[in-house]
């Protein structure tokens, strides 16, 4: 008599026992309140237990990449000194200018102060433009005309006072200040002198 | 109650760090280094060598995580590194090194992505995805990142070059938000909406080109069951 062996039993996957943790923590990473820790508590159970991955992804498919996650770790042997040889051979063949080591300016370079300078330079020289008594050469040129050919004096300029000394080819023409601290102007004409 | 005594030395630790800078640095960014960023700042070309030397491999993995090719990575890694000599003195040492070297990095990867335009180096050959399980090491776990890599850098072509750098600073290097607002010259309501843009959009292109990818929810153990 042959006993014929009972049929074994589906296999059931045990469920990981961190698996209510995962779930969890991935709803809390849904609202971004996970700390840095936990984090790395999720990344670090995710890459060691297939089941809570799955479960992970199909709550959020980003977290397909959290493989990705982590520290640089496997770099390759000698990738530092060699970008360290490279990034200096570039500042030599450059000649890159070092500026770091310099003291800081004492101006800080800043837009608006830049405006501010070019005002104040703008105000200064339109100062200086004001003081320079422009015009006034040739108010006094055309009361010297007018005085020597008797033609009429230009309204706002005052007629000289003319004097003859020493007979009639010295006159001398004052002229009076058109202003307050404005200089008074004589001249003397000799038609006789010997040039 | 253990809990109790350790809070006060927690805190006081917090605020002295808060007070010193020191919560700006990173955990790889140890007094060594610092003294390599002083001396480099001073004209130490040495000591500008040596701190390439350390930061070359994990911003070599960042740039190929970001640009998808490992020689373009190592192009735009140099240059990087080329620019940090040139600005130097303009690094605030009251932040963190690896921030400002992250922001110069992520700028010129932004740069290299625009650049690169149209021409998407997106691989069109099918992708077969190795399950990982407790077995999972060596060139098994090589192989999954391999092809995990390939995926992402496939769907990663709808996200906007900003989007993509977020995710990447969060994801895979781990950075907290503040850190990438650093990195980023925004504030952390802008990462966080990048981020969330980024993983809505991934989802999508995901379940879109590779299902296959994805467990079906029916298949797997309900909720309940894992809680």
């Amino acid at each position: 008599m042959t006993v014929s062996k009972p049929p074994k039993p589906p296999a059931v996957q045990p469920v990981c026992p961190e698996r209510a943790r995962t779930v969890r923590l991935v709803r809390a990473r849904e609202t971004d309140d996970l700390s840095r820790e936990d984090r790395r508590l999720l990344r670090d159970h995710l890459s060691a237990c297939g089941g809570c991955r799955e479960t992970a992804v199909s709550l959020d498919p980003t977290l397909l990449f959290s493989p990705m996650a982590g520290p640089a770790g496997d770099a390759a042997a000698g990738e530092g000194r060699k970008m360290a040889a490279n990034v200096l051979a570039v500042l030599e063949a450059r000649r890159i200018d070092r500026r770091m080591g310099r003291p800081r300016r004492f101006v800080p370079n800043h837009p608006l102060l830049k405006a501010a300078a070019l005002l104040l330079v703008g105000a200064g020289l339109a100062g200086l433009f004001s003081l320079h008594p422009w015009g006034s050469e040739d108010k006094t040129a055309a009361r010297v005309a007018a005085a020597t050919t008797g033609r009429a004096v230009p309204a706002g300029a005052s007629a000289p006072f003319i004097e003859t000394v020493d007979g009639p080819g010295v006159k001398v023409y004052q002229f009076a200040a058109d202003g307050p601290g404005q200089p008074a102007v004589v001249f003397v004409v000799d038609r006789n002198a010997d040039l | 109650m253990p809990e109790t005594v350790k809070e006060p030395e927690v805190a006081l630790r917090l605020v002295s760090a808060q007070r010193t800078g020191e919560e700006r640095s990173d955990p790889s960014e140890d007094a060594p280094e610092r003294t390599l960023v002083r001396n480099a700042r001073s004209g130490d070309m040495d000591a500008f060598a040596a701190l390439v030397e350390r930061r070359t491999p994990g911003l070599v993995v960042f740039l190929r995580r970001m640009l998808g090719d490992v020689e373009d990575a190592r192009d735009v890694a140099q240059l990087t590194f080329v620019k940090v000599w040139q600005n130097l003195d303009k690094y605030d040492p009251a932040w963190a090194f690896s921030t400002w070297l992250y922001r110069i990095a992520g700028n010129l990867a932004i740069d290299a992505l625009r650049s690169r335009g149209s021409r998407s180096r997106t691989e069109t050959e099918s992708f077969r995805l190795v399950r990982g399980g407790p077995d999972e090491g060596g060139a098994h776990a090589a192989l999954a990142r391999d092809e995990v890599r390939r995926v992402f850098e496939a769907c990663s072509t709808v996200l906007s070059e900003k989007q993509k750098l977020v995710f990447v600073l969060r994801e895979f290097e781990e950075r907290e938000n503040g850190e990438i607002a650093e990195i980023l010259s925004c504030r952390e309501s802008t990462v966080r909406n990048h981020l969330f843009q980024a993983r809505r959009l991934l989802r999508d292109e995901i379940g879109r080109r590779f299902p296959e990818y994805v467990p079906r929810k029916s298949a797997l153990p309900s909720e309940s069951e894992g809680e």
